[in-house]
């Protein structure tokens, strides 16, 4: 198996991959798509992140606005801890190419909701 | 490419139409056998040399101009005069262990490989012709491997027919090398195989080849395998066709897919729905599939970048689907290290 095909079972890229899923496919946030396929440091992937949940975190808060009673999906803090650890360890590239990966695949059955 | 086509074509000469015998073709490494069980025909059968819909004689002799003065016979009366008359010597000299084709400049009653057969027979590929003002020299073979090299092209070389269109560029040729081959299985599986390859480049057409062979080949490894796909590409230009390269793809990769259901969807999308595309509809499917063919013929980690870069741009625009998780999956698998 290729670290990269690890690191796409990995729980928190598979979050921080849902969550770019949702971005890209409901929020049309391209920007923060072109910022991860770019990052190559880990102050660049730091910031890529940092930018991306703030988006992610204002669409949700909309989202929740506009549909009462209902949680959008974020990735938590654990989630962030891993993927900055696993930067470490496998390399800004690779994870990066793992979490876009995830935005490739389909939506599962029950879809998802900003 | 040439040892290759012998190897087809010797196999075929014995068995002919009817399959005479049971025929196996083994890669061996330093040399290819061909080991048949069952009585050898006494004389070849006279249908491999007639040109029907399915070989590929005009292809491999199509740099062959018929001119009414010509002193020499076409090329494919040629091949059959040899079969026929010296049947009996072509099979004693191949039944020899230390037989090796006579190659070279100018060899006693022998005949000129075409670059159809070998590419690096064409003229001026194998010499310097800078500041001289010549064509370059042919490289001659002696008849006997000639003729069996024939047949095996003729009836082997797959030649896909959408690269013969006139907006073409380049044209390819390619055998799928016989790790352990039944020859009757052989020809099931040539003859399934839709001869429409993806026309962007040559690297594309060949990986949309060698995912059509393996999947061909599931499920019928007993009988027959292969390890890699020899080709050919030649570049037309308004005269003959010019020499373009080639080499050997491996397909372990490929077979590595198959192995699963998931991997077999995943191979089944890509023969389907990437990487049949338009060649004059420029656009990003046709720059999905020049990148999957990159990333199928290097699997690193780059090519695999450019290609889900590329894929999500291609979804973004609504213009190819997402994958499956399991689909994907497999084809991260086997992602090179950086």
């Amino acid at each position: 198996m290729s670290n990269l095909h690890n690191l796409f079972k990995h729980p928190a890229i598979e979050s921080f991959g849902k969550a770019l899923r949702i971005a890209v496919g409901i929020n049309e946030d391209y920007t923060s798509l072109v910022e991860l396929d770019y990052a190559e440091r880990k102050e660049e992937l730091a910031l890529a992140l940092k930018k991306f949940l703030r988006r992610l975190d204002a669409n949700a808060r909309r989202y929740e606005r506009e549909h009462a009673g209902k949680t959008a999906f974020k990735p938590d803090e654990k989630d962030l801890d891993e993927v900055v650890g696993l930067a470490e360890q496998y390399g800004v590239r690779l994870v990066c190419a793992a979490i876009i990966s995830h935005a490739l695949v389909r939506t599962e059955k029950g879809g998802e909701e900003s | 490419m040439f040892d290759c086509f012998r190897a087809y074509g010797l196999a075929f000469l014995i068995g002919g139409l009817e399959n005479n015998a049971i025929i196996h073709i083994y890669d061996q490494g330093p040399a290819y056998i061909v080991d048949v069980e069952g009585n050898i025909p006494k004389s070849p059968d006279p249908k491999i040399f007639e040109i029907t819909e399915g070989n590929a004689w005009s292809m491999v002799f199509q740099t062959f101009k018929e001119r009414k003065d010509l002193k020499v016979k076409p090329p494919i009366e040629d091949v059959k005069d040899i079969a026929i008359q010296h049947y009996d010597k072509i099979l004693d000299i191949h039944s020899r262990h230390d037989f090796i084709p006579d190659i070279g400049n100018s060899v006693k009653d022998g005949r000129t490989l075409y670059q159809s057969i070998d590419v690096s027979a064409a003229k001026g590929y194998r010499e310097e012709k800078r500041s001289v003002y010549h064509e370059g020299s042919q490289l001659q073979v002696d008849k006997f491997s000639w003729c069996i090299a024939s047949i095996g092209a003729a009836w082997f070389g797959v030649w896909p027919r959408n690269l013969m269109r006139r907006d073409i560029s380049f044209s390819v040729c390619s055998i799928p090398n016989p790790r352990k081959v039944l020859l009757i299985t052989h020809r099931e599986i040539h003859e399934r195989i839709e001869k429409q390859f993806c026309p962007i480049s040559a690297n594309t057409a060949i990986v949309h080849y060698s995912i059509k062979l393996v999947n061909a080949v599931l499920g019928k490894y007993d009988e027959t395998d292969y390890d890699e796909v020899i080709f050919n590409v030649m570049q037309k230009t308004g005269q003959q066709p010019k020499p373009g390269g080639g080499g050997r793809y491996n397909l372990t990769f490929l077979k590595e897919l198959t192995k699963t259901s998931a991997g077999q969807e995943t191979l089944n999308i890509m023969d389907r729905h990437l990487l049949p595309v338009n060649p004059n509809v420029k656009g990003i499917r046709q720059d999905v599939a020049l990148a999957l063919s990159d990333f199928l013929l290097h699997p690193t980690l780059d090519n695999f970048r450019r290609f889900e870069s590329l894929y999500i741009r291609g979804e973004i625009n609504k213009e190819l689907y997402s994958w499956e998780k399991s689909q994907l999956e497999e084809l991260l698998k086997y992602v090179e290290p950086a």
